[in-house]
């Protein structure tokens, strides 16, 4: 990265990282890290396009959130309720509902996949598992179509929130996801030796690692290489202040459902909440897609009980998001995604659950110019059928792009040389952009 | 399976003509097939079994119960015949094996043709493979029976399991005994293993003092090949197929880079300096046969060299490296790395952990330890009287109607990715969706039962039940059902993979479903194909097919030949571990260098971009978070200022878990943020462990170079000398001398320069990568 012609002016430190990529001088250059930093951090765009998946790992059943069917035999307890917007969702999201002109439910998506692994694959790819190629994620696309937006930009441009999300495939490590904790805690940031000898530290590491690399061993070493320029620029960072939600100001926590529990709704389950957070301060600071994983949708057993404490945990923390964001005048140029690996089957199993059922559900999208307060599609009767055009992955994948001006057009090469199409030739979902 | 090249004469010009291994020689093998043939092996001693033995061949070792003894048998003639033949013409060497091969093929058809069928079973394992099972099993039992005359221990050590496993033909089994008889079966072998932690020498080694791991392969089955047929086979198997392609080999590896991945591969952790020494100064041509024996414990008995900067290691001795290396492979397998990590879990990893080091300390018999895993019944609470540590594999995944029990089984022990058709039919294989219903009927007797201590779980049992069928009409006939996609109700029994049913009777008495799939899955041949693959995945970096658990005509592995001949060897062997581990790592292509390219003349061959793999190099991994913690522990001894093993334990898992996030859906998926991710940069750069491995503090790697090797006057070059040996198998290039000294001599204080220098070999990708 560093070697690339792209270096902007004024950041020594990256000047002083090419002196490591020579290795050859032993004259180690006198610089001071922190004060080249202090000079970049203030020239980060305020306007970039950004997106945030808020990912429900577990397949949670769209059918007691987004597209009630009350009276039904395979409908369920709950009660719709009106929103902000023209559809109707769930009594247990009502903070939601006053954001529902922000948002709009696809709930034609009618997709193959009810496997987990599968289904995770597959709903963050728009590809199925292929066993010759890895293909890469949201995350990995849009942070490799946006990151030059941000070219100060520090923090990796992939950033996963209190989940593992899928892997950059063959865009390589550099797009890797860089996973933290919902505490915003980054272990191991600081080095506890001073900086002349952290320069002799990598100045030596560097001339190893490089004449491995230079070996011709395949692309690992040169991966490790690449990260460990990326790990050196993080660890002087200061946009890291990005991470810490707890410098926000109370209310705003509140809001969020960070603090003060929200009168027993949040259940002490503040996690998803500082995801949440984190990811419009992470966006803010410049960071293109920022993945918040809020699991525990898996609910085979018991699953109306389980909604009821759920529901609010999540209720609370996506409408402060997308309130936020508006109100920042930050939603406008950010795509907010809300959906897991599939839902579940809308007849209800022997222990009061639901099973994994892909064939008919929702996923939530907007922001970012897509328009909101509309229900795209519907399903019969009993919830099992699309009765609408189906939609899928690729189709959400592809809307998505196209709110964030990527073009569709574009295609990648695979490691085997062979093209692959952005989003899978995914189709955009027309109402969205009517 | 029908493969063109299953041709014995075929296979001799692939293996001795085209693989380019020295020959063998032949006359020997014939003169003994002669004799075997007129009605015995010449007594080679008195413990000898009465099987077939290959005669040895090269700097190989060949099977038997004596591993060292073998080796010294090596005759003189043969020794002087190969260092001939070391630097001699290539032409003369080639018109030798066509010769040999010519004269043992005739040799073989003429004795095929007088119904000999001895040297034919002994060349290859085709006639065996055709023999009826009834005729192997009774060749097995003859096996057994005499076996039991030479080693009486062994009688003792696994006679009804085995017995289970290759039931005589026509066993007509009676359900109320046989159920005893495994009861009975188990608490004999977990006799043993109740007793208390950590492993002593007496559960490894034998009352004798016998070497335990050897054993297991003293012939529950004659193998029909030596390992150094099948080492042939797999070189010039992948020669061949890399000729087809037209790629070339990359050269050997250098003798320190086979030596660090062996040690890596087989006990989880780079070579000490010493290990590397000792492997580096010896000359003899089997070194690497002695060392692979060695790392897998078959050589503890003989002390090994120890100088004071050589760590003393929380498990010194090679086979409980080797047992605990496995262990945390086999239990990440089989539970997940967060299985039983919360606190109250039903699952009892240690114990499971304790079950399992025993059996890979033992070399259980892989088929034994699937049976003992997949038939398990007991508690999981060590003292009890029906404790099992084996039984937390499946309570880890006995909910929802054992769906992931099943698929986990199919998964693991058969190679089979069955997991979707619990929905619908497989969209790319012809798994239909009965086919999982079907296996999930065997799971369904099977409850797990706990005992609680107040709010706390106590023990949890893993029992079986009668079963009525869902519907309880008739327990004779109990069925399970299953929705299809357009939402009619279908009605599955008990059948197996390969079409094999059983009654139908629900009644634990009647018929033991779970014993019954243990039994079918210790027999089946898809047992041997899953894990060959799985093995060979872990040596060589890529397996025959990927993923390595999915085999099936929908995803064809690359040496489809390969593959099913190293099964048949493995099944052969009495499906030994070790066997099949040494086969492997004294291969061609596991001693191959890493680097490749236009250059080495095999470019092409790179599987991170899609292509299958064809072996012409070794590939290059990240090495696994345990490897990595461990090697660090070698490399620098951070753990001599640690607390005891619990203590060590405890610190270990806390390290791993900070890489491992699991996604909360019920099959306990995870993901990992370690393969080579800033969050592990991270940890490698700052983190408390590297910190204070270079911290120089009393009892450190560094501290104790600098106190024997500083102290004594060495040149701060020798110094860096160990520092590159340790972390990278290697010396110093001149450049990196050169850059060091620079940094000496600008600097006042060699100590930190160490300590610098340290910290940059050990966050190098040459030292985390596996090459």
């Amino acid at each position: 990265m560093f070697r690339s012609s792209t270096v902007p002016a004024g950041m020594t430190r990256r000047h002083f990282m090419q002196h490591l990529a020579g290795a050859s001088a032993l004259a180690l250059p006198a610089i001071n890290f922190t004060n080249a930093l202090a000079a970049s951090a203030g020239e980060l765009r305020k306007k970039h396009k950004a997106c945030i998946l808020l990912w429900m790992g577990g397949g949670p059943s769209t059918l007691d959130m987004w597209d009630l069917k009350p009276g039904t035999n395979t409908g369920g307890p709950f009660t719709p309720i009106a929103t902000s917007g023209d559809a109707q969702i769930c009594e247990h999201l009502p903070m939601m509902a006053k954001q529902m002109h922000h948002m709009a439910i696809i709930r034609s998506m009618s997709t193959r996949e009810a496997d987990h692994n599968r289904g995770r694959y597959y709903m963050h790819t728009g590809y199925v598992p292929s066993t010759t190629v890895e293909h890469p994620s949201y995350g990995a696309v849009i942070a490799h179509e946006l990151a030059e937006q941000v070219p100060n930009l520090e923090i990796p441009p992939f950033v996963s929130v209190g989940g593992g999300s899928v892997g950059p495939g063959f865009l390589g490590m550099t797009y890797a996801p860089f996973v933290v904790d919902t505490n915003g805690e980054v272990r191991n940031l600081k080095f506890d030796i001073d900086q002349s000898r952290l320069e002799q530290r990598l100045l030596t590491l560097k001339a190893v690692e490089k004449s491995f690399a230079d070996q011709g061993r395949g692309d690992a070493p040169k991966d490790h290489d690449k990260i460990l320029d990326k790990t050196i620029s993080l660890m002087t960072s200061q946009q890291m202040a990005a991470f810490k939600v707890n410098t926000e100001p109370k209310e705003v926590q509140e809001r969020y459902g960070v603090i003060g529990n929200a009168g027993g709704r949040m259940g002490g389950n503040t996690g998803f909440a500082r995801g949440c957070l984190m990811a419009r301060r992470l966006v803010e600071a410049g960071v293109p897609f920022v993945e918040v994983d809020f699991g525990g949708w898996d609910n085979h057993a018991n699953i109306f009980n389980t909604f009821e404490t759920k529901l609010p945990q999540l209720d609370q923390p996506m409408s402060a998001l997308i309130e936020d964001l508006d109100q920042r005048g930050m939603l406008e140029d950010t795509a907010v995604i809300w959906m897991g690996e599939f839902s579940r089957t809308p007849r209800i199993n022997g222990t009061t659950g639901r099973d994994h059922w892909a064939r008919a559900w929702s996923v939530v999208v907007g922001g970012a110019g897509m328009k909101g307060g509309q229900a795209i599609g519907a399903t019969n009767e009993d919830g099992t059928e699309v009765t609408t055009d189906p939609y899928t992955s690729e189709d959400v994948m592809a809307s998505v792009l196209k709110s964030l001006g990527v073009s569709l057009e574009k295609s990648f090469t695979s490691k085997n040389n062979r093209p692959m199409k952005i989003a899978n030739s995914g189709k955009v979902i027309k109402e969205l952009f009517a | 399976m029908s493969d063109p090249r299953d041709d014995f004469i075929l296979d001799l010009f692939l293996e001795e003509a085209l693989s380019g291994v020295q020959p063998p020689d032949v006359s020997q093998r014939v003169l003994s097939a002669l004799a075997a043939r007129a009605g015995g092996v010449p007594a080679a001693g008195a413990s000898a079994p009465p099987s077939l033995r290959p005669i040895p061949i090269g700097g190989f070792r060949v099977q038997g119960s004596g591993f060292s003894e073998e080796r010294r048998r090596l005759s003189l003639r043969e020794r002087a015949f190969f260092r001939g033949a070391k630097g001699d013409k290539a032409l003369a060497l080639v018109s030798l094996a066509l010769a040999a091969s010519l004269l043992l093929a005739l040799g073989g058809y003429w004795f095929f043709a007088q119904g000999g069928a001895p040297l034919v079973a002994q060349r290859n394992s085709h006639a065996e493979r055709d023999l009826p099972p009834t005729a192997a099993k009774d060749r097995d039992v003859a096996n057994d029976a005499a076996l039991a005359k030479a080693e009486p221990e062994r009688s003792i050590a696994a006679p009804d399991v085995a017995n289970d496993l290759n039931p005589p033909a026509g066993e007509a089994t009676e359900p109320n005994q046989a159920a005893t008889q495994l009861v009975d079966d188990r608490r004999a072998a977990e006799s043993g293993a109740s007793a208390a932690e950590p492993l002593d020498a007496d559960d490894v080694n034998g009352p004798d003092g016998e070497l335990a791991g050897a054993s297991p392969s003293a012939g529950l089955s004659a193998s029909a090949s030596s390992d150094a047929d099948i080492v042939a086979y797999i070189n010039g198997t992948i020669r061949v197929r890399a000729k087809d392609a037209g790629l070339r080999l990359s050269p050997p590896a250098t003798e320190a880079e086979w030596c660090r991945r062996v040690h890596l591969d087989l006990i989880g952790r780079i070579p000490t300096i010493d290990d590397l020494e000792a492997f580096l100064v010896d000359n003899s041509r089997d070194k690497r046969s002695r060392l692979i024996d060695r790392l897998l414990g078959f050589d503890d008995s003989r002390p090994r060299k120890r100088s004071s900067n050589a760590p003393d290691l929380p498990a010194d001795r090679y086979v409980e490296s080797y047992a605990r290396f496995w262990t945390t492979l086999w239990t990440n397998l089989l539970i997940g790395r967060n299985g039983g990590m919360e606190p109250n879990s039903p699952i009892n990893r240690e114990a499971l952990q304790q079950y399992l080091r025993r059996s890979f300390a033992a070399n259980k018999p892989y088929n034994q330890l699937a049976f003992e895993l997949v038939g398990a019944h007991g508690s999981n609470l060590p003292g009890e009287d029906d404790y099992n540590g084996a039984v937390n594999f499946l309570l880890a995944h006995l909910q929802e109607k054992a769906t992931p029990a099943t698929a986990k089984t199919a998964q693991i022990f058969l190679g089979l990715q069955v997991q979707c058709t619990q929905c619908h039919n497989h969209p790319f294989n012809d798994w239909k969706q009965n086919r999982f219903w079907e296996l999930n009927a065997f799971f369904r007797q099977t409850r797990e039962t706990r005992e609680m201590r107040g709010p706390d779980v106590r023990l949890v049992r893993l029992v079986d039940e009668d079963f009525a069928g869902e519907s309880g009409d008739d327990p004779a006939e109990a069925e399970v059902y299953y929705e299809q996609r357009n939402g009619i109700l279908q009605v599955a029994y008990p059948t197996f993979v390969d079409g094999t049913t059983i009654d139908r009777d629900g009644r634990v008495a009647q018929v033991d479903r779970r014993r019954e799939l243990a039994r079918l899955i210790a027999r089946s041949e898809q047992l041997s194909l899953a894990i060959v693959n799985r093995l060979w995945a872990h040596f060589l970096g890529h397996g025959f097919t990927k993923p390595v658990d999915d085999l099936g005509p929908h995803n064809p592995p690359s040496h489809p030949e390969l593959l099913a001949r190293l099964a048949r060897e493995f099944a052969a062997s009495g499906h030994d571990l070790k066997r099949l581990m040494r086969w492997i790592t004294l291969s061609e292509p596991y001693g191959l260098s890493s680097r490749f390219g236009p250059k080495q003349g095999n470019a092409a061959d790179d599987p991170t971009v899609g292509t299958p793999p064809l072996f012409t190099h070794f590939y290059v991994r990240q090495m696994l978070a345990e490897q990595l913690y461990d090697s660090l522990l070698v490399a620098t001894g951070a753990h001599l200022t640690e607390g005891n093993y619990t203590e060590q334990q405890r610190i270990k898992d806390e390290w791993l878990r900070q890489f491992f996030i699991a996604f909360g859906t019920d099959e306990n998926d995870e993901a990992t943020t370690f393969d080579g991710t800033i969050t592990q940069t991270l940890v490698m750069m700052n983190g408390e462990l590297t910190r204070r491995a270079t911290s120089g503090e009393s009892g450190s790697f560094l501290y104790r170079i600098a106190q024997t090797d500083g102290k004594s006057g060495s040149e701060p070059k020798n110094l860096l000398n160990q520092l590159y040996r340790a972390a990278l198998a290697r010396y110093p290039s001149k450049s990196e001398l050169q850059l060091v000294g620079g940094l000496l001599g600008a600097r006042d204080d060699e100590s930190t320069v160490l300590e610098d220098v340290w910290w940059a070999l050990l966050n190098s990708n040459e030292f985390i990568l596996n090459h």
